[in-house]
């Protein structure tokens, strides 16, 4: 463990002693506000059923994810090429962001039952906005010298695209990949909240309605896991793809 | 025969305050094979002329001649090469030089074969698979200028290529950029503000004006090739330097 880390450990643990202290003192229900101690007893026997229902979390999180990076990508291209489109779409998008997912996760589910295509969907829909802003900030922010060496080079608009502007837009992708990779998780959590056979939304809504609050809590510290596991993921995935936007600065 | 000619060239760019003459009436001419210097003070338009002679900037008035015809593709002929290196940092050295070569459509086994067998001439031998970051300023120039010079257009234009190169760099690089000259026998329009560089390198000089940019002089440089260092403190060198010195100043 390096010095980087000494700071958000004694922080973390400074925080877990105020709850817990808080509890002990005041002397709180246990259903009411479990103790992080309490909350530490119970996880190992939970963890079965956690990893049972995070299977399933945690595919809806990254297929949804993957669509959304699939979608982003092409309505960027797109609003690249096209102004039209460019002008038409992106209130489109905005008005998307405004609208909320909780309202309508439960029409997906009247739509395509409760098996995994709902929870896709609200991943994605919470997911590919960060993505396309990233994406087209990043294609703006492209070198014009260089868009204009490759044109006199005799470049088409695609390869111009494919060689210049998507490489140049890979640092803010992978911002934005970093932020929409955390929703994702949470995403697919409140899709199965409204509604599953199985996952940790569902598990948690159980454990909300039978005042089983250690198991709430250790659902949400598998949901925190696994955000911050695809965030390093992402991060190690970026500085292999992106050496040169780590390395200049060194 | 005339490789480039321009006729009475003007542009003006329109701004709040009303147009903003850039240049006045450029006429010149670069003869095949023939190496020949803009020299001016910065803001002359320089970079506007150029950008005007590869089909990226349109003229108000006046033509410009390729082997004798106005061009709609400039970049048949021409390449060009700018003041940054604008090599691209996702790409090796040698995938950055084979650019041009890909994007004729050239398949990378060939264009590659062909850069190798380069690579001591440009000094990056034993760099082909370093990143642009890895490299030192000068070596950066030595690989923007290749990527230019494999192009195989018969007309290079070099945006004051050694602008940001130190002094010694700088003179390595000229010798040097006049070996390469002599070796692939190419048609060069070069921009500098150096009046001992373009002396040194040039079989003619034209001087341009404060904004709006217009020719000022045109100089014969008849300077025996090929160059060798001790000429710069020749009576006649001296004799060449001072007249356009005399000229910028008036």
């Amino acid at each position: 463990m390096g010095v980087k880390y000494r700071y958000p450990l004694i922080f973390t643990a400074g925080f877990l002693l105020l709850w817990e202290s808080y509890v002990y003192f005041t002397g709180k229900e246990k259903w009411l506000l479990p103790a992080p101690s309490d909350i530490a007893a119970a996880f190992p026997g939970m963890l079965p059923l956690l990893v049972e229902h995070g299977r399933y979390t945690l595919l809806a999180a990254v297929v949804g994810f993957a669509l959304a990076i699939a979608v982003a990508l092409l309505l960027a291209v797109l609003m690249d090429i096209s102004p039209v489109l460019r002008q038409g779409i992106y209130p489109l998008l905005v008005i998307s962001q405004t609208i909320p997912i909780i309202s309508v996760a439960p029409l997906f589910i009247i739509w395509f039952g409760y098996g995994l295509l709902p929870k896709v969907i609200v991943v994605a829909l919470v997911c590919f906005f960060p993505l396309v802003v990233s994406v087209i900030q990043g294609m703006e922010a492209v070198d014009r010298d260089m868009v204009n060496l490759l044109r006199v080079m005799g470049a088409s608009t695609w390869q111009i695209i494919k060689e210049v502007k998507l490489p140049a837009a890979l640092p803010s992708f992978f911002a934005g990949l970093k932020i929409a990779g955390t929703y994702s998780i949470m995403g697919a959590v409140i899709g199965e909240w409204l509604g599953a056979a199985k996952g940790l939304g569902l598990f948690m809504t159980r454990a909300m309605h039978s005042y089983q609050y250690d198991r709430l809590f250790s659902a949400i510290i598998v949901v925190s896991l696994l955000s911050v596991l695809l965030f390093m993921i992402i991060e190690v995935i970026g500085r292999l793809v992106i050496p040169w936007h780590y390395k200049k600065g060194e | 025969m005339s490789k480039l000619k321009l006729v009475e060239v003007t542009k003006s760019y329109s701004t709040k305050e009303g147009p903003l003459p850039v240049l006045e009436q450029i006429s010149l001419e670069v003869r095949g094979n023939q190496f020949v210097s803009l020299v001016g003070p910065s803001g002359c338009g320089k970079s506007t002329l150029f950008n005007i002679i590869c089909g990226l900037v349109k003229q108000d008035s006046g033509s410009i001649l390729l082997e004798g015809e106005e061009k709609t593709k400039p970049g048949d002929l021409i390449s060009y090469m700018p003041q940054k290196d604008l090599l691209l940092p996702w790409r090796r050295v040698i995938d950055n030089v084979i650019l041009p070569l890909k994007l004729a459509g050239v398949s990378t086994a060939d264009a590659v074969r062909e850069a190798m067998g380069l690579m001591d001439v440009f000094g990056l031998k034993g760099f082909e698979r370093r990143y642009p970051w890895e490299l030192s300023g000068g070596m950066r120039q030595r690989a923007a200028l290749m990527r230019t010079v494999l192009a195989k257009k018969d007309i290079l234009l070099l945006d004051e290529p050694f602008g940001a190169l130190d002094a010694i760099t700088r003179f390595k690089m000229q010798s040097w950029l006049l070996q390469v000259w002599h070796r692939f026998k190419r048609t060069v329009l070069f921009i500098t503000h150096d009046v001992e560089e373009a002396v040194y390198l040039s079989d003619k000089i034209y001087v341009l004006s404060q904004r709006p940019g217009r020719i000022k002089l045109e100089v014969d440089v008849p300077l025996a090739r090929p160059r060798i260092p001790g000429m710069i403190t020749g009576a006649h060198f001296v004799k060449i330097k001072e007249k356009i010195l005399k000229s910028i100043d008036a």
